[in-house]
């Protein structure tokens, strides 16, 4: 993963709405994206919103492992450069041995991981390991993290900082622009990584608008989910989205 | 923030920092002597504290060993254990201006306990639930309902305790700026395992100076039932350093391990979840099991993280009673003592009428009632048949 100049990181459930669908929407998504974002399925996805956590549950009751999704990436990356980021919860990797998690998330052609519930404060083993394994580690700050924090995790993070958009779960609504606005300005002023932000983003004119307040990217999940869940014509109604998506971030 | 290497704060970076402040504030209003005079005079005014160490003679006599006491949590007001330690985070809650309070519930004591000083103290609260054990609990639901909390029905995942809990971090992601999660077991991230211990370490230092002051000497045993384990550390904490007295947690074998059970010591891996490192019943793949108990506030599929560096250190043991032992347990304490146990505690005591039997008449060991058995009549009778119902 290069550097992000206004990425369009679109993000879907490993095996959902089935192992097959994946395969043929990540194909979709790579090209209108920059950056996929592929979540590894958990049985609680405490930090994610309803349209996510049903995609989950439809993916682990199709029999998604972590292995499936490992080599759902490894058959991506054959005939794709596209990057990849696996957002996983962190216990499939502790209980596989973070070495060896990240190891063979490296092998399956993973560019980049975001453990959602490992904190940086709890992180300095699997940041090791990320090195030894040349994988990027990218955290999560908040409109409200503290500068000082800001900095913790900027020098942990390689890759990105992945700003959430607001403070609740994936899929909810910002309902406070002000904030987040001068967070992004405020971050862009003392890390050094670029900043993707994320939660809740669903149209082309909110990504213009996040660019112009200064991001870097912008990460759609929930809204594409919601489509293949929901839409008439989900294969037509996403090309339609992320090509409204990508327009935002790129016209700014 | 650890014990051993269990425990921690593995949450999301939005959690963090509430965790953290949450700490803080903690230990300095812990340490201020009007917040413990306060907590004090609550516990003993209205939910009733001391409770009795009540010696069982009824039930020693008809199992022929030691000596079996009860202590009695299940006198409480609201029935069970769970009002120590809601009363304790309310209050705390107050003293950092929050408005409103959460909470998960499993059999619905916690729910309960949580409306009681909710409503006492002029708190909003919201009660998380899940489906199933909302249907197992009915009138639970019922007495949250009147006493002012809202109750959400959840309807994820297993319906029941740990999907509650997953339902509750969801909302505090986005309400903590006004609002307390107030969790009811020694479980989650730190500092709750600790806030939760010392709020429920009342009932062993109780216990403690009662049983010295009626015999002159310490227990051999101490019993208390385990699902995430408020009630269990509560009354273990203060023995810890007692080591001539034998700690043991008892799990739910639900319908046996080889069936579907709740026993994350006996049975479960190491793991991280809700937030902290402990065991946990889960798959290869580290997925979280569908555990089950008859008991709702037991079906929980991991467990406090003191609980998993106890059992690492070999300071407690950890053991397992079924469903049907459990009932057993339920019926002949019933008929006894004219007590009738939650079905929680009467795990606790299936295990301690097995191990009493052992002991000689010298011997004592002590059970912690930690809730009543109203609550349970409906489950139980289904479960027996109307035709072999007691």
């Amino acid at each position: 993963m290069k550097t992000l100049h206004r990425s369009l990181i679109s993000f879907i459930t490993a095996g959902f709405p089935s192992l097959h669908t994946t395969r043929e929407y990540l194909h979709l998504l790579s090209e209108y994206s920059d950056v996929i974002e592929i979540g590894l399925p958990f049985s609680d996805p405490v930090a994610d919103g309803r349209v996510i956590q049903l995609s989950d549950k439809i993916a682990l009751r199709e029999g998604v492992t972590a292995e499936k999704t490992f080599r759902l990436a490894q058959e991506f990356k054959e005939d794709h450069d596209t990057p990849l980021i696996l957002m996983t919860y962190f216990n499939p990797v502790f209980r596989k041995g973070t070495e060896a998690f990240v190891d063979a998330a490296h092998r399956a052609g993973f560019d980049a991981m975001i453990v959602v519930d490992l904190p940086i404060d709890h992180a300095e083993h699997y940041l090791d390991i990320c090195r030894q394994h040349n994988v990027k580690s990218i955290f999560m700050a908040t409109p409200i993290t503290s500068l000082e924090r800001l900095k913790i995790i900027d020098r942990a993070s390689t890759g990105f900082v992945y700003m959430v958009s607001h403070l609740g779960i994936t899929g909810s609504v910002n309902n406070n622009a002000a904030l987040l606005r001068n967070a992004i300005k405020r971050a862009k002023g003392i890390i050094s990584n670029e900043i993707a932000v994320g939660f809740g983003i669903e149209s082309g004119e909110e990504a213009a608008t996040l660019m112009k307040w200064g991001a870097d990217g912008v990460v759609v999940g929930s809204a594409l989910i919601n489509i293949i869940l929901n839409g008439q014509d989900p294969e037509e109604d996403l090309r339609r989205k992320l090509n409204d998506l990508r327009k935002g971030v790129k016209q700014y | 923030m650890k014990f051993g290497i269990f425990g921690g704060r593995f949450v999301s970076e939005i959690l963090y920092p509430v965790l953290q402040e949450l700490e803080d504030s903690y230990l300095r209003i812990s340490r201020d002597s009007g917040f413990r005079i306060k907590l004090n005079n609550y516990l003993s005014r209205y939910a009733g504290r001391p409770t009795p160490l009540y010696f069982a003679r009824n039930l020693t006599e008809k199992i022929g060993g030691g000596r079996i006491y009860l202590k009695r949590e299940d006198l409480l007001h609201g029935g069970a254990h769970k009002i120590n330690n809601a009363i304790g985070q309310v209050l705390l809650a107050k003293a950092m201006g929050k408005r409103r309070i959460i909470a998960e519930t499993g059999a619905g004591q916690h729910g309960v306990a949580t409306a009681m000083a909710g409503t006492l103290l002029g708190l909003n609260v919201e009660i998380f639930m899940g489906r199933k054990d909302a249907e197992r609990q009915r009138s639970n639901v019922k007495r949250m309902r009147l006493l002012g909390a809202g109750v959400r029905l959840v309807s994820t995942g297993t319906e029941t305790l740990k999907d509650a809990i997953n339902e509750a971090l969801r909302d505090w992601a986005s309400s903590f700026p006004d609002t307390h999660y107030l969790i009811g077991s020694a479980v989650g991230p730190h500092p709750y395992p600790t806030i939760v211990r010392d709020f429920q370490s009342v009932i062993g230092y109780e216990t403690r100076r009662q049983f010295i002051d009626d015999n002159g000497k310490l227990p051999d045993e101490i019993v208390a039932c385990v699902g995430g384990g408020s009630n269990a550390i509560g009354m273990f904490y203060p023995f810890l350093g007692d080591h001539g007295v034998k700690l043991t947690g008892v799990e739910a074998g639900g319908k046996g391990l080889n069936s579907a059970h709740s026993a994350a010591l006996s049975a479960g891996e190491k793991g991280v979840f809700h937030g902290m490192l402990s065991y946990f019943l889960q798959d290869q793949d580290g997925q979280i099991a569908d555990v089950y108990s008859i008991a709702a506030g037991l079906d929980y599929p991991g467990v406090g993280p003191e609980h998993a560096y106890l059992k690492e250190l070999g300071r407690a043991k950890y053991v397992y009673s079924t469903d049907d032992e459990a009932l057993q347990a339920f019926i002949t304490l019933s008929k006894t003592e004219g007590i009738i146990p939650a079905l929680e505690s009467a795990h606790a005591l299936a295990y301690a009428m097995k191990v009493a039997k052992k002991m000689t008449r010298d011997e004592s060991i002590i059970v912690n009632l930690s809730g009543r058995g109203d609550k349970d009549l409906d489950t139980v009778f289904a479960y027996m048949g109307d035709e072999n119902a007691p």
